[in-house]
């Protein structure tokens, strides 16, 4: 099937471009993007793969958190964690959101919670756009940045004339949305104030057990943020973001306070030179409290401090340097001792052209961190113009993940089945203790590789793409293809008396990522637009594929429960990764938005014992489709309603796709000043 | 054509009456519902009786010598070496031993492998989710399977060789068991068992 529609495309691709198109000379100018580069450039000229989601799509969608948008995307996958009920991750490019950074106005967020950072946590209306780099960016994002990054630019610039925009979503399982948002400009200085009410009662897809799939939550967020030019050479930038989610479950009470503060100052110097001070906080609080009794039952409490100082300069060639500092710090219920770390980097940024048609980024960037061997990360990206309308990027970048505070500093003993879980700088100390008590039957691994150093886990991404670009079509072909090493998975190291298992980390596994972006944009006429966008994926664990190969990964037949070597052709890859993806979206008259969203089968986890999933594991999830509409209308002329229905095949699948609920509706108003 | 068959035949009959033993055909069969139960486990020590299996006669048995190997929850152990220290384990009387080959249940020909016998560092079959014969899943299906591939090699106590696929841990061997349905400690498994003594061939 999918070779059907790579001919299809190529098809495509020769007609247009057989025809003979005059060159003429519009670029789009009132258009930036700033995630590339860290300053502003032309949307149509960054030589990366990239998406750039506009505030006006998000509200023609009805999308209330980051999730609910970024899920509408070509590629960009919700994942629901199943650890932590109602917790999702984002997928880009077959890569896991551990691998993904999010930031706002380039700064990072923090609390991950088992890798996830809560998307949820978002809300979107002071959101002027939503930048997301796919293919690792820690050249200019470091660590985390290794499989992409996810950009939020709040809305920055205002009118003179007072705005007040207030909005109100009512939506199935009671889910209620207020926002207030409040923005001037007053002489010199843009001004901002953005509140957010989100609250649901969750839902439960398996009535038989005890637990809600999703449980009850409110969150509350705040926003306030000021821009002042003090005169045309210097001027400043200070937000703060408040945010506070309580969510109550069968036993335990859990609360987020989140803060961060964002302050910039921004110095015109001679000839072009501009400097950049900025400085930002953020830290996140989670406590967790049993109900009976009201005592802590977990704390995370993640705290991040970051000075950095740019220069740039803004001519035809664009250069940037940059140097920061990050101290965190981490208390967690979890870890032995609080855990204090540094991290020092250096960035430095090349924006060239070579003659008229070649544009190249090039960027290098060295992160000297406390508890690991220092990196540097380079990207080369290029853009080539082969005419007007038609162009070729190219892209090959470093990433890299840094092992996490969990992979270090992990002390945990599950009470009730009883194996012990040790961070890398843990395991000497926590097997000696085990051995005091006798509760070591025998160590399985060399003792001299225990507590030694984890590296980071690193990548090579490749993109390469062709863009065309017509009156009425856009199209882009882009190749992909993510190499990560010495991913860090658990071990077993020792054996315990009680029969389990005491884990380690190590840098072990090699994954693979790479396949096809199509992506197809049609202005059929001035009211009607339409979207047709297409992912084909392979995502593996490169050794199990070998073992594969050579016929040593075996399963279970299903009639008589016996043997059999698996084929590739009966292996899924890594979990939750669907072969074919399908994004349609249509709209029309600015009012009628139809949205499509397809996946093949995919696996979720290993059920028949082989560690790898293959068809014949039942957690097969079949093909799926998504489909979701919004209409909206003005019922006076400053009072907007929306109606909007998601999932309205009403997908679901009870057991292996917990974050999906089924059919819902929803209905909003805006009413703006 | 014929004559080649018959000359085949008398070859075979030759061959085998000039050895003073017969070679006697390997028994090839499955076991189903071998109970294991056990008391103890979530922290608390692991107590109760073995099941013993005895390969020559096909069935469990109570007897203090008369066995091969013996199972409880998901630990197996072998009538031979010493005890692992847990408790209520049989004593060891005969010179039983295992090993781990990868591979389907067809494709172990041979017993040609390093074995071990249980020990005070640990059962021969190792136990541990991984480790030895069987995959633990933990949340949020908490289902016991046999790996895949693993297939058991045991010398018997008596040097005698046998082979075993693990096919189920629980009761009536259900496809896509389901740990909070069906009752565990119940296992099925295919054994080839080699009755001639000192012959590693398994096929």
């Amino acid at each position: 099937m999918r070779f059907t529609y790579l001919i299809f495309y190529i098809l495509i691709f020769f007609e247009i471009t057989g025809q003979n198109i005059p060159l003429n000379d519009t670029l789009k100018l009132d258009k930036v993007f700033v995630s590339g580069t860290k300053t502003e450039t032309l949307i149509s000229t960054p030589p990366l793969n990239s998406i750039i989601i506009n505030n006006k799509e998000i509200e023609n969608f009805g999308s209330l958190r980051l999730t609910d948008i970024l899920e509408e995307q070509l590629g960009l996958l919700s994942v629901p964690d199943y650890t932590v009920g109602g917790l999702e991750g984002i997928q880009v490019q077959g890569l896991s959101s551990d691998y993904i950074q999010i930031l706002v106005d380039g700064v990072p967020s923090v609390g991950r919670l088992s890798g996830n950072i809560d998307l949820d946590r978002f809300a979107l209306n002071n959101i002027k756009q939503i930048e997301v780099i796919k293919g690792p960016s820690s050249s200019l994002y470091g660590s985390a940045a290794l499989g992409g990054v996810i950009n939020l630019i709040t809305e920055k610039k205002f009118k003179e004339q007072t705005s007040l925009k207030l909005s109100q979503t009512f939506g199935t399982n009671s889910i209620f949305d207020s926002n207030i948002y409040l923005s001037k400009k007053i002489k010199k200085s843009n001004i901002s104030f953005y509140f957010n009410n989100y609250s649901n009662k969750g839902y439960d897809l398996d009535l038989e057990t005890v637990e809600k799939t999703v449980y009850p939550k409110n969150s509350s967020t705040i926003t306030a943020l000021v821009e002042h030019d003090f005169n045309n050479k210097i001027s400043f930038f200070q937000s703060f973001k408040f945010f506070n989610q309580k969510q109550s479950s069968q036993n335990i009470y859990s609360e987020i306070d989140e803060f961060s503060s964002h302050t910039k100052f921004t110095q015109l110097l001679k000839n072009k030179w501009k400097l950049n001070y900025e400085l930002y906080y953020t830290e996140f609080r989670n406590d967790d409290r049993l109900n009976i009794d009201d005592s802590i039952y977990g704390f995370y409490d993640h705290y991040l401090i970051k000075p950095e100082i740019r220069i740039s300069n803004i001519k035809r060639k664009n250069a940037v340097f940059g140097i920061a500092i990050e101290n965190e710090s981490l208390k967690r219920s979890l870890f032995e001792k609080n855990i204090k770390s540094e991290l020092f980097n250096a960035f430095l940024q090349y924006d060239l052209t070579i003659g008229d048609d070649i544009l190249m980024i090039l960027g290098t960037r060295l992160d000297n961190h406390s508890s690991y061997k220092s990196k540097l990360s380079s990207k080369i990206s290029f853009k080539y113009y082969h005419n007007d309308k038609i162009s070729s990027t190219f892209s090959i970048g470093q990433g890299f993940k840094s092992p996490d505070f969990r992979q270090l500093y992990l002390n945990f003993t599950n009470s009730s089945v009883g194996y012990s879980v040790f961070g890398k700088f843990e395991e000497l100390d926590g097997i000696n203790k085990l051995k005091n008590l006798n509760e070591i039957l025998n160590v399985i691994v060399d003792e001299s590789t225990l507590g030694g150093k984890l590296i980071p886990e690193s990548s090579v991404g490749i993109n390469f793409g062709i863009n065309m670009s017509f009156e009425k079509l856009n199209s882009r072909l882009n190749y992909f293809r993510n190499d990560i090493s010495n991913l860090i998975d658990t071990r077993v190291i020792a054996r315990k008396t009680n029969g389990q298992n005491v884990f380690g980390y190590v840098n072990i596994d090699e994954i693979l990522t790479q396949g096809l972006e199509i992506q197809n944009s049609y202005k059929l006429s001035n009211d009607l637009l339409v979207n047709l966008n297409y992912q084909l994926l392979y995502a593996f664990n490169k050794e199990n594929l070998s073992k594969i190969r050579e016929g040593n990964i075996y399963a279970r037949n299903p009639d008589n429960l016996q043997s059999i070597s698996l084929k590739v052709s009966d292996v899924y890859g890594l979990p939750n990764r669907s072969r074919h993806n399908f994004n349609f979206k249509l709209s029309y008259l600015e009012k009628y938005f139809f949205r499509l969203i397809y996946r093949s089968k995919y696996g979720i986890f290993d059920t028949n014992g082989n560690n790898i999933i293959d068809r014949f594991d039942s957690s097969i999830v079949p093909q799926s489709t998504i489909i979701n509409f919004s209409y909206k209308y003005n019922i006076f002329k400053k009072l907007e309603m929306q109606l909007t229905v998601k999932n309205a095949a009403n997908f679901r699948n009870v057991d292996l796709v917990p974050n999906i609920y089924g059919r819902e509706f929803y209905a909003r108003l805006n009413y703006s000043l | 054509m014929n004559n080649i068959k018959y000359l085949f035949i008398f070859l075979l009959i030759f061959t085998s009456c000039s050895d003073d033993e017969e070679i006697l055909p390997s028994v090839s069969s499955t076991y189903s519902n071998l109970h294991a139960p056990q008391s103890g486990g979530m922290g608390q020590p692991i107590t109760g009786d073995f099941t013993k299996f005895d390969f020559s006669t096909g069935m469990t048995t109570t007897d203090a010598n008369d066995w091969d190997i013996a199972f409880r929850g998901t630990t197996i152990i072998v009538n031979g070496g010493a005890s692992t220290g847990t408790n209520d384990e049989p004593i060891r009387t005969g010179a039983a031993a295992a090993g781990i080959a990868s591979g389907t249940f067809a494709s172990v020909i041979s017993a040609d492998i390093a074995m071990t016998q249980d020990s005070a560092t640990g059962p021969a079959i190792q136990s541990g989710s991984g480790n030895g014969w069987y995959n633990y899943s933990g949340p949020p299906t908490f289902i016991i399977t046999p790996i895949p591939g693993k297939i058991l090699v045991f010398k018997t106590r008596d040097d005698r060789y046998a082979k075993v696929e693990i096919l189920s841990y629980y009761k009536d061997a259900p496809a896509v068991p389901n740990a909070r349905v069906h009752e565990s400690r119940y296992y099925t498994f295919n054994y080839l068992y080699n009755p001639n003594k000192g012959n590693t061939d398994l096929q």
